[in-house]
């Protein structure tokens, strides 16, 4: 337990009850609580603060994994194309979610949207399969060639979803697609905590038994290959644990952008810089983000609720600037 | 100590016959220098008999055990490996950076008298940077930086060290520092190659030269016979002589 992790998770024990006093109604804890609190607590506030703990601590986590990975700061878990493809089926699920029974139905988008994030991991272990075997040949770039591979997925997935939109069966739809597309954590319950944690968990374990490759990844491919590192089980635990955390998270809260590019960055000051000590404090550090992004867009004074997603690209986007201009001086 | 040995050796990258078949028996307790011009497959050569390379015809092995049949972790215990460049991806602590050279033993961590740790030690002790070791690599010199990248190799304690032009950035003063590190880890039994670019780094200090021009192997030998004058203008098609005493020896191109 190094101190970058007792700060955050402090930070999380801290936030977690905050999160869940504040809102269009304020609770204050002192009062005595009413049937109408108690009602909002569990079954408004307190699966909502989860989702976001387990969405976040999943971004976060993928985010310090893929730095890692391709050795570099500005890496983001979006390059391996799984959340586009999950937004992918999900904008499906609006599609034929409609002729499933109504009991089917609540559960069809996550589902959907899961087998859109399947099919990537699969797209991508099949890729990984043929791009390493060249690889351990010592044809080189397989990283960079593997990457490349997931951004081509991930805009074929964009393309399709731009499609769908277009061919929006009414204007309704259209709506909830557009909509659904920024994430959000509105009106979420405990069905969509029982889907993402199991999942999320998984991935964390997946990503959690990369990381001491990672750290040998830090001297180049080649060393950490003469280190026996396998890269091709490096790359099937990435894939797990990036494809689980990232596909699950856009499964119950749609596609939020930037925490996993953001956190690991927060965090590697804190700690000793190698992707290994820098996965557990980004999952609690991602965690912590997205609960509090997604409390202030709750008390924001605006007549509907600023979509997650948005807020968070609209902090994202001016840091990601900031941190480009800071590169650029060297002084990362 | 085991033996490092090619047989019939052969690799091709990218499709391509970089390192003709070629057969050579490596003795630990030597240093093994590895020559020739820009291209010649001094590289392909050293990674193939580190395991990274699978052999496309022939065989790179330790005594009788074929490398391509050794379990990765084996393999990573008994040979370490140094690349071209200083590239290190994070700045991380010079401690940090060692300890990785311990990932096939996973002992790195744990109290100080575990033997990961007492191998980190030695390795930062070994090559003079233990007053470094909280030191950021990117606030290290390119010597230091040298410096602590070998230590990440030691810390291994493998029974062969293959790098590939160690030197090549480093000033003089640095090159026969880190040469005498090469010569303590001979002189304690461990194997070393090391790909040479400078002749008279090689003709000094190697106690055996591996010539390679396109791929072939022209010579292999004690360094006197093979970077003679007559093999230099073979692999180098450079005309000249060897000047100064046995050990101090420069090469001086006819021009």
């Amino acid at each position: 337990m190094n101190r970058a992790n007792l700060l955050f998770a402090a930070l999380l024990a801290l936030l977690i009850p905050l999160s869940l006093l504040a809102g269009r109604v304020w609770i204050n804890p002192f009062a005595g609580s009413g049937p109408s609190d108690t009602l909002i607590l569990m079954e408004l506030r307190l699966p909502r603060a989860v989702l976001a703990v387990v969405v976040g601590a999943g971004l976060g986590a993928a985010g310090a994994a893929m730095q890692g990975y391709l050795r570099n700061p500005l890496a983001d878990p979006g390059l391996f194309g799984i959340a586009p493809t999950a937004a992918l089926g999900a904008v499906a699920s609006f599609w034929f979610g409609a002729a499933l029974p109504p009991a089917l139905a609540t559960w069809s988008l996550p589902a959907f949207a899961l087998v859109g994030a399947g099919l990537a991991m699969g797209l991508l272990a099949l890729i990984a399969g043929r791009s390493l075997s060249d690889g351990a040949a010592g044809a080189g770039g397989g990283i960079a060639l593997f990457t490349l591979a997931g951004l081509m997925i991930a805009s074929l997935a964009g393309a399709l979803t731009a499609l769908a939109i277009t061919l929006s069966p009414n204007a309704f739809a259209l709506s909830q697609i557009v909509l659904w597309l920024n994430g959000a954590l509105t009106d979420r319950s405990w069905n969509e905590v029982w889907i993402a944690a199991p999942l999320v968990s998984a991935g964390l374990i997946a990503l959690g038994f990369a990381a001491r490759s990672l750290d040998a990844l830090t001297l180049g491919e080649e060393a950490a290959r003469s280190l026996g590192v396998d890269p091709r089980r490096l790359l099937w635990l990435l894939i797990a644990g990036i494809g689980l955390t990232v596909g699950a998270g856009v499964a119950v809260a749609g596609i939020i952008g930037f925490v996993g590019l953001i956190v690991p960055h927060l965090v590697r000051p804190l700690t000793d810089r190698l992707p290994s000590s820098l996965i557990a404090p980004s999952a609690l550090a991602g965690a912590c983000l997205v609960l509090v992004a997604d409390s202030a867009v709750r008390v924001l004074p605006l007549v509907t609720e600023l979509r997650l997603g948005i807020a968070l690209s609209l902090i994202g986007a001016p840091f990601f600037l900031w941190l480009l201009l800071r590169l650029r001086r060297g002084a990362l | 100590m085991r033996r490092l040995s090619a047989q019939d050796l052969a690799v091709e990258r990218g499709g391509r016959r970089v390192v003709e078949p070629l057969s050579a028996d490596l003795k630990p307790g030597e240093i093994t220098a590895i020559c020739g011009p820009n291209g010649a497959g001094k590289s392909s050569l050293l990674m193939a008999l580190a395991g990274l390379l699978p052999p496309a015809a022939g065989e790179a092995g330790l005594d009788e055990a074929p490398l391509a049949a050794l379990p990765a972790q084996e393999r990573a215990r008994a040979i370490g490996y140094l690349p071209q460049g200083s590239d290190i991806a994070w700045d991380v602590s010079v401690e940090s950076l060692v300890a990785l050279g311990r990932h096939a033993h996973g002992d790195a961590g744990g109290a100080p008298p575990s033997p990961g740790t007492e191998a980190i030690r030695r390795a930062l002790a070994a090559t003079h940077i233990a007053d470094l070791s909280q030191r950021r690599v990117s606030q290290l010199s390119g010597g230091e930086k040298a410096r602590a990248l070998l230590a990440r190799v030691l810390a291994g304690e493998p029974e062969w060290i293959l790098a590939d032009e160690p030197l090549a950035a480093l000033d003089l003063a640095h090159q026969l520092n880190l040469i005498a590190h090469f010569r303590a880890c001979a002189a304690a039994g461990q194997g070393v190659v090391i790909v040479l670019h400078d002749l008279s780094l090689a003709m000094n200090h190697a106690d055996r030269v591996l010539v390679l021009k396109e791929g072939a192997l022209i010579a292999d030998g004690p360094p006197d016979d093979a970077l003679s004058p007559g093999n230099i203008e073979t692999g180098w098609g450079v005309a000249g002589e060897w000047i100064g005493a046995p050990g101090a020896r420069a090469f001086m191109p006819r021009t």
